[in-house]
């Protein structure tokens, strides 16, 4: 956003530039003319006072040559010749500069040679005179008329020389008209060029504090960023680099050298530096990794591992992904974090879980061997007990036959306790084999085994059509078998046992009960019965090896049962719930996943 | 395309802009053969052109004095001299000196300066000294003055730009120094 909000301000800010340039180059040319218009004007001036004083001193010269001609003629003193003598230099001088003047004005060129002719036939006038004096003939009548035609030629020279005044006072006149024409609109051309520029000149300056502001505003959010970046690094051990690829430059942050054991920035952060901390095991790998992300310009996930300089051995891991700069080039952004704890904790927990595997498969393999061990001799206790009760029962007394009754019993009891712990060993195993099951036909496997009691009960059992799943059988019977042995031991006395087996399918994940499910979908198995239920605060506990809600001597039992069926449950990825009410029933129901 | 790409390309078309709009503006002063002239004109009245100007007239000026005093000095030296040689020798002189004096009014005429000539002459009469009438002194006093007139067209020949004048030198020396050549005969 603040990137967009700069760029087009910029945008705005050199179309401000170039026309504040633009407008200033035209007023520079426009004053630029106008002032050379002026220096025309000016120079016009002064070119036609220059000629017009030129033609003047023209005219002097010339009268003065008159007059000395005719003081000559009147007194014959040579004398009075000088300015004859000198007139012709000095109107060859001033000529001269009339040259200079008029070169560009052919109508005054025309003007000046057709001067210049009178002037010379004045000066050939003068000399004939001359000749007339010297012979004394200036009574004669060729003198009279070649003085007369002296006195033609002065005036037609004074009105040629008029006549260049006049034409170039007309020039000039209307060389100023013209500049004045020009310079008719130059004011309000101009204040209205700067008026332009000066609103410019305001836009620009507002724009320029506004952005100043804003970029201020976002240079301290960057500031605060950075800080937290550099702080987040540090805590989360980690540090990033920027692979600059057409300048093929890196730069590290200071987190990175830390990661890496150095003082920030101590090193110039070069790929070669770099391979100086990797472990050499690691060096190829890495090389290959880093030659792969200078060719994709990507780097995925690597590991590997680097020496610090005390030694200690770091794991870390890369990742680094492209990007276009600002200036249009083609980064690489990395992040490389430290992940020495994690690897040692990950280690650690797979010594642990190899441990405890270890340690269950021992304690599975004990069980088994025990229970199916204590059989041999229970058996025997048995046996033994079956013959003193047939072969030496009349030799007992009452005391003696109620010790042997209680032997028996316990006897019993024992074998039920091995039969159940055999069982719940069994669950436990390793070897579990799942494969695709009808859980109607495990069910009827599971009735027939309590079908004695199902009759000796009254029992009715009602239940719903079950799906097939992948399941491992055996266990899924057993767990059958021991709901329905559950239901028919806890009925209520001199009430026949109802239990109704329902299904459905249904979907867990907005059910706040199951947090920690894998799946969305699972079968839903529900056993109800009319038994005599229990607390539901007992809910949870029934279900703990050993764990019994009521006294032997009432109901017979091992409390393993409950405790197996969790386990099933468990080895399904599966959930079983219980709910009871005391004297009314209980209700179990078992989650199992679907597909 | 690239991102950086496009940036680079508005640039360079604003600065295109910018430089055509530049000449534009340039273009527009009016920088005329005429007014340049007249920016100039001050300076050109006090500049090299206007004593070019001066400088030419006067040498021309000289030329045309030295061309006139070489044949009032014929004229004289007509009227006292009986010599065969010297006679025929001054006709050859004025003969060559009048076809100059006619070269150097034609040019004077197109170029606007004034110069003396025999038609308008009262500055170089009765030019003969005493001592003209020996031959010798004579001969010696023409030599010196067509070697005067030589040396003012070489500087004129020198110092103009113009064509017109510079054409008329290269005509009017070769002429000199044959009628310096001729009098060296008769030394």
């Amino acid at each position: 956003m603040p990137r967009r909000l700069l760029k087009h301000s910029g945008i705005l800010l050199k179309i401000i530039f170039f026309t504040s340039v633009f407008i200033i180059i035209v007023i520079g040319g426009f004053a630029y003319k106008q002032i050379s218009g002026l220096t025309d004007s000016t120079n016009v001036l002064i070119t036609t006072y220059r000629i017009n004083v030129e033609l003047e001193q023209v005219t002097s010269y010339l009268k003065d040559a008159e007059i000395g001609h005719r003081n000559y003629i009147v007194t014959k003193d040579n004398q009075y010749l000088e300015p004859y003598f000198n007139a012709r230099e000095n109107v060859n001088n001033s000529f001269a500069i009339l040259k200079e003047l008029t070169k560009q004005n052919e109508k005054q060129k025309q003007n000046l040679t057709e001067l210049n002719q009178l002037t010379d036939k004045l000066l050939t006038n003068f000399s004939e005179t001359y000749d007339f004096v010297e012979n004394d003939s200036t009574k004669s009548e060729g003198f009279k008329t070649v003085f007369f035609e002296e006195k033609i030629i002065m005036d037609s020279l004074k009105k040629k020389v008029a006549e260049m005044i006049r034409l170039e006072e007309v020039l000039l006149k209307e060389r100023q008209k013209e500049y004045r024409d020009n310079v008719k609109f130059t004011p309000l051309f101009f204040y209205l060029v700067i008026l332009t520029t000066i609103v410019l000149i305001i836009i620009a300056y507002f724009k320029i504090i506004n952005d100043f502001t804003r970029i201020k505003k976002f240079n301290e959010e960057l500031l605060i960023f950075k800080e937290s970046t550099s702080q987040s690094e540090i805590i989360s051990k980690q540090g990033n680099w920027i692979w600059h690829s057409e300048a093929n430059s890196f730069t590290y942050s200071d987190n990175l050298y830390r990661l890496l054991g150095e003082e920030p920035q101590s090193f110039n952060p070069t790929i070669n530096n770099f391979l100086k901390f990797v472990h050499p095991e690691d060096l190829d790998m890495f090389k290959e990794d880093l030659g792969n992300m200078m060719k994709d310009k990507d780097l995925p996930f690597i590991n590997y591992r680097i020496i610090q300089k005390n030694g200690n051995i770091k794991h870390f891991k890369t990742y680094g992904k492209s990007f276009y700069g600002s200036d249009g080039q083609k980064k690489v952004l990395g992040i490389t974090t430290d992940v020495t704890n994690e690897i040692e904790n990950l280690i650690t927990l797979e010594e642990r879980n190899l441990e405890l595997e270890r340690n269950n498969k021992e304690l599975s393999e004990f069980n088994y061997v025990a229970s199916h061990d204590l059989q041999e001799p229970l058996r025997k206790i048995q046996t033994f007990i079956s013959r003193l009760e047939e072969k030496e029962a009349e030799s007992f007394s009452n005391k003696g036959f109620q010790y042997l009754e209680r032997i028996k019993t316990a006897a019993d009891r024992m074998r039920s306790l091995i039969d159940d712990l055999l069982q719940f060993s069994r669950t436990n195993k390793p070897d579990k084999a799942f494969v695709f099951s009808d859980l109607n036909e495990l069910l009827e496997n599971a009735k027939q085994d309590v079908a004695e009691t199902i009759l000796d009960k009254k029992a009715t059992i009602t239940s719903d059509v079950l799906p097939s799943i992948q399941a491992i059988p055996f266990q899924i019977q057993q767990l059958f078998l021991n709901l329905l042995s559950n239901s028919l031991k806890y009925s209520r006395e001199g009430v026949s046992p109802i239990i109704t087996i329902t299904y459905s399918k249904v979907k867990l994940d907005d059910d706040q009960r199951f947090k920690d499910i894998t799946k969305i979908y699972y079968h839903k198995i529900v056993f109800t019965d009319n038994g005599i239920g229990f607390e539901q605060k007992y809910a949870n506990k029934i279900f703990d090896l050993f764990s019994r809600l009521h006294n032997k001597s009432n109901y017979s039992g091992t409390g393993v049962g409950l405790a197996i069926c969790k386990k099933i449950t468990d080895n399904h990825n599966g959930f079983i719930l219980a709910e009871g009410k005391l004297n009314q029933g209980a209700v179990f129901t078992v989650y199992l996943p679907a597909n | 395309m690239e991102k950086g790409t496009g940036n680079k390309n508005l640039k360079k078309y604003l600065y295109l802009c910018m430089l055509v709009i530049i000449m534009i503006s340039l273009g527009s002063c009016d920088f005329d053969e005429n007014k340049r002239f007249i920016y100039s004109l001050n300076d050109m009245i006090e500049s090299d052109n206007v004593a070019l100007n001066v400088k030419e007239a006067e040498l021309f000026s000289d030329v045309a004095k030295t061309n006139l005093k070489i044949l009032a000095i014929n004229k004289d030296i007509m009227e006292t001299n009986r010599e065969l040689r010297i006679i025929l020798l001054v006709r050859d002189l004025e003969e060559s000196h009048r076809e100059i004096e006619n070269l150097l009014n034609k040019t004077a005429k197109d170029k606007l300066i004034l110069i003396p000539s025999v038609k308008n002459n009262i500055m170089y009469q009765n030019m003969i000294g005493n001592d003209v009438v020996f031959k010798e002194v004579y001969l010696e006093k023409v030599s010196l003055l067509i070697e005067e007139e030589i040396s003012f067209l070489r500087d004129l020949e020198t110092v103009t730009n113009d064509t017109d004048l510079k054409i008329m030198a290269v005509k009017i020396i070769p002429m000199l120094k044959s009628n310096l050549d001729q009098i060296e005969t008769l030394k």
